[in-house]
């Protein structure tokens, strides 16, 4: 069974000129160079179309020659046991509310998408700027020393409520640092950790984007992958949040769903990639079931499918 | 024309392609199909010379009838059912739920531990699952379909000591779930054993569908290249979680491309399944339903030219009694069994269910 | 082109009684039965039943009209399936041809009490295993996976008709799998995007003329239907010239006792009649 040209993520552009030249699947291109492609294409274009096609098909060529191991494996792919040892080494972020750490296991985890939804004025605003700080606490307090993003969609990031959460954090692994059930050689670590550990450092590591349209987070989401690539150091994004610019002015539903779900693939495919925990902020929206209890309920609001968690905040 | 060129394998020179280009013949279906005495009298090329180009590459392209006999002695030779790891075991988990009320004014807090006893799929698949068929997993957010998806995983690693090929598109892979339910099954097993049972499960995460229809690409090259491997002659699982996830933000709108890209998705999965005997597993999420033909309120997302594709579909859903969550599979697309036969599988905070409901809607 | 002697053409043409009508409920409203060069179209949504209809008409075909001392109401003759999207069960036909033998046996005894799910075979039908076989080998089966593929694929199985005087029907299932991947490979030039389908139909009329085959293509519904948007024709102008009878398949829901109601209803035809039917383990049973 050959492979189709429309399967590879070419531009259509590129599609339809292949497909008058003739070529339809990959075999077509199998000893075709890129001057015989006579496709009126610029010879860079010409080649990076063959380098596409060619080298997802002959893979396996260079790892059989090269290393034996690699030949072993699907390109890509994982063993199970090292996925289980990978994820055994990810801390998590805690957030300081004992009952909330216990509910997650540990605090919010790496790698996976935990999302906070409540009715608004609820708190989801303060627990995001809570774990902004809290990504940053030392390895010596058990964190995970990183920087984190903070995504804006509502305008409700403000830098005085972010300055009073991270002097109480200072103060409370300072508070840490000098009680008497450590040891001495963790009292000098941690001590010395605290050095950097202060409010202006802490408010230096959070790089906040302001985002005024879906357009602008859609966009955004293309662009972070290099900014994460430049920061390596950052371990949190947080949406604050999805559903408020989705909501409104949308007349085509099934266009709206179109767009949240490669949203949301973008960002598990970040937090996956560069091992960063992703928290999204939503809100709830009204079921009117007329069917079982005739009560309406309280419903997550855009019907997300990808969280990993999904936390209902209430008072 | 260039494929004609290559076909051929170079018996039919520029100048003859020229002519025959001009006389209306300018793909290869043209000149496959094409009657070979006007053709010959059009051009100056001779009968027989366009007779044999001609059967040439029908015979390069066609593909091969099987006698049903051959057929079915191949097939027999091949032919697995899988358990999906819900027989009688009591996975004892302490899974915190998905959807968790707490107190954020830190007054009490209440966390929900479930035990997931699943006893019962099996009998709803008419034995587990087949090799050869594609069958698919849906429902809503929560009801269950990744946890499902690992039991299977770790069934088929653990009891058949067969190797699987996980496809994640949303992350949804634990190692320490998988862990968890290993340990839950068997207690006493040493490192070396859960290294060896984990090892047969390889992962492959996909987050888009070029990436996912490459991983597919690699695994069928690998199968049909016949690389003598352990991993490849032992495969015989492939599930994809969730596909829902990587389709859906290209299909729609006026876009045909989309549609396209399913559609050969689809057929690499049936060809797994098909040509080289695997059981490939797949979850969906659902859209809203309104017509009044269907017994639920949603149905399968991807569409009408998706729903042709599995030829087993298990619907599941979450019931709400109180406190209690209970959760229940239904068949709703069958080649053996009679449709919309349910089993429950029970979530409980704390007990066992010992019973299952078994309901014939 | 493909050459037939003499005496393999007078045995076709002989063997137009063989046929008997495929399938006596579902075609009971047809004038005169279906008749070889017969073109049928089977449609419906996914789950309707097409394809199990086709493996119910495949059993009829390929089992003999007895076996020792048996009566199985086959017709014995061949059958090419061409499969496109993958869907065709072999081991799904093996149980409905296992089923039938044991019903068979049950009338050949007079014994209404057995259990019906009790394969027990008497010694002398010891060897069924080997007859199903043996009725499996009067089968053909291809799998193609594009429309050019599908073209040379057609084109190739002349020779086998050729040959095989005995092949009687010519299944498709489903003349509906390449739309979406034309469709997109033709950047909506629907000229192009038919160009393929359109040489495939006039392959297969030439096949019902000069072979004498009886054709049955499937067609799966790929658009969600409603009230507003009635049924639309997607396959090329020709191939709906060319079908003499269509049938249209669809899942009725009604419950009777525990079983679906599966019905069948042959558009265009005066009357309208409808064919309900079960799909039970054993295969397709008519209401009647």
């Amino acid at each position: 069974m050959q492979r189709e040209l429309s399967t590879f993520p070419l531009s259509p552009n590129y599609l339809q000129k292949l497909s008058i030249a003739g070529y339809n699947t990959a075999e077509d291109l199998k000893d075709v160079s890129p001057i015989e492609l006579n496709l009126s294409l610029e010879r860079e274009e010409a080649l990076r179309i063959i380098q596409t096609v060619r080298s997802t098909t002959e893979p396996q060529q260079s790892s059989k020659t090269n290393q034996i191991t690699s030949s072993n494996n699907v390109p890509g792919s994982k063993n199970a046991y090292d996925i289980l040892l990978q994820e055994q080494s990810y801390g998590s972020i805690v957030t300081f509310c004992e009952q909330l750490d216990d509910m997650l296991g540990g605090g919010v985890p790496v790698g996976k998408i935990t999302e906070f939804c409540g009715a608004p004025g609820i708190g989801k605003t303060q627990i995001g700027i809570q774990l902004a700080v809290d990504v940053q606490i030392p390895d010596e307090f058990g964190g995970l020393n990183g920087e984190a993003i903070y995504i804006d969609t509502e305008g409700s990031f403000i830098v005085e409520r972010v300055v009073d959460i991270a002097a109480a954090a200072v103060k409370h692994m300072e508070h840490v640092a000098h009680s008497s059930e450590i040891d001495e050689t963790e009292r000098s670590l941690q001590t010395e950790a605290m050095r950097n550990f202060q409010v202006e450092n802490i408010l230096s590591k959070i790089y906040v984007f302001r985002c005024h349209d879906y357009m602008q987070l859609i966009a955004l989401s293309h662009v972070l992958p290099d900014f994460l690539l430049e920061h390596s150091k950052v371990k949190l994004i947080v949406v604050d949040s999805i559903a408020f610019q989705f909501r409104h002015d949308f007349d085509d539903l099934a266009l709206r769903t179109r767009l949240l779900n490669g949203l949301a693939q973008s960002f598990i495919k970040m937090a996956c990639e560069n091992q960063l925990a992703v928290v999204l902020m939503n809100q709830m929206t009204t079921r009117v079931k007329t069917s079982q209890l005739g009560q309406s309920h309280l419903i997550p609001a855009l019907g997300l499918q990808t969280c990993t968690s999904r936390l209902h905040v209430k008072k | 024309m260039n494929r004609l060129v290559s076909l051929s394998c170079g018996s039919l020179k520029s100048d003859q392609l020229d002519v025959l280009r001009s006389n209306g013949i300018k793909t290869v279906a043209d000149f496959i199909s094409c009657d070979v005495e006007s053709l010959a009298q059009k051009t100056s090329i001779p009968a027989k010379e366009i007779s044999s180009i001609q059967s040439i590459v029908i015979a390069q392209l066609a593909a091969f009838p099987l006698n049903g006999k051959d057929y079915y002695n191949g097939l027999m030779t091949r032919f697995s059912i899988f358990s999906t790891g819900c027989k009688n075991m009591y996975f004892k988990a302490v899974f915190v739920d998905k959807e968790v009320l707490i107190y954020y004014s830190r007054r009490q807090r209440q966390t929900l531990l479930t035990e997931v006893k699943f006893f019962s799929l099996d009998e709803l698949l008419d034995g587990g699952l087949y090799t050869g068929d594609v069958t698919e997993i849906v429902g809503a957010a929560g009801t269950g379909k990744s946890q499902i998806c690992m039991n299977i995983t770790l069934s088929t690693s653990m009891e058949a000591k067969k190797y699987v090929i996980y496809i994640d598109t949303g992350g949804s892979f634990c190692g320490e779930r998988i862990k968890q339910l290993l340990e839950g099954c068997k207690a006493s097993l040493d490192d070396e054993e859960i290294h060896k049972i984990l090892s047969r499960i390889s992962v492959i995460q996909a987050f888009d569908i070029f990436s996912m229809l490459e991983a597919l690409e690699s695994v069928r090259q690998r199968l049909v290249s016949e690389i003598e491997d352990e991993k490849t002659l032992q495969l015989r699982l492939v599930i994809v979680d969730c596909l829902a996830a990587v389709v859906s933000p290209v299909l729609g709108g006026q876009q045909i491309h989309g549609h396209s890209l399913m559609v050969n998705l689809s057929r690499i999965l049936k060809s797994l399944a098909v040509e080289h005997s695997l059981a490939v597993v797949i979850t969906n999420n659902v859209v809203a339903d309104s017509s009044w033909s269907s017994p639920f309120s949603t149905k399968p997302a991807l569409g009408p030219t998706w729903g042709h594709v599995p030829s087993t579909r298990v619907f599941i859903q979450t019931q709400t009694e109180g406190s209690e969550t209970n959760r229940i599979a239904t068949i709703t697309k069958s080649s053996r069994q009679k449709l919309h036969l349910s089993r429950a599988f029970c979530i409980d905070h704390g007990g066992v269910r010992s019973q299952a409901k078994l309901t014939s809607e | 082109m493909a050459v037939e002697t003499t005496a393999q053409l007078f045995v076709r043409l002989g063997g137009e009684q063989a046929l008997d009508d495929l399938d006596t409920k579902l075609f009971a409203d047809i004038p005169d039965g279906i008749k070889p060069g017969h073109v049928l179209e089977f449609s419906g949504q996914e789950g309707s039943g097409k394809t199990e209809m086709l493996l119910h008409l495949i059993a009829n075909c390929i089992l003999p009209k007895s076996w020792k001392d048996l009566k199985l109401n086959g017709r014995s003759v061949d059958v090419v399936f061409v499969d496109t999207d993958y869907h065709f069960q072999l081991l799904r036909l093996v149980t409905v041809l296992e089923h039938r033998i044991v019903n068979a046996i049950k009338e050949a005894q007079n014994d209404n009490h057995a259990v019906e799910d009790c394969f027990c075979y008497p010694d002398k039908y010891n060897d069924h295993e080997d007859f199903i076989k043996n009725c499996l080998s009067h089968l053909f089966i291809v799998h193609c996976n594009n429309s050019i593929q599908l073209l040379a694929t057609v084109l190739s199985l002349e020779n086998l008709l050729a040959a095989r005087p005995e092949v009687r029907i010519f299944m498709i299932d489903s003349l509906s799998a390449f739309y979406w991947i034309d469709r997109f490979s033709s950047r909506e030039n629907l000229s192009t995007q038919e160009a393929n389908q359109k040489k495939i139909v006039s392959v297969l009329a030439r096949f019902t003329r000069q072979y004498h085959v009886v054709l049955i293509g499937t067609k799966q519904s790929l658009f969600a239907s409603s009230e507003k948007t009635p049924r639309r024709e997607y396959l090329c102008q020709k191939w709906q010239r060319l079908v003499n009878f269509r049938f249209q398949f669809s899942m009725e829901g009604k419950i009777k006792g525990t079983d679906l109601v599966y019905s069948v209803c042959q558009t265009c035809s005066p009357g309208n009649k409808i064919v309900r039917f079960y799909i039970k383990e054993s295969g397709i049973q008519f209401l009647s």
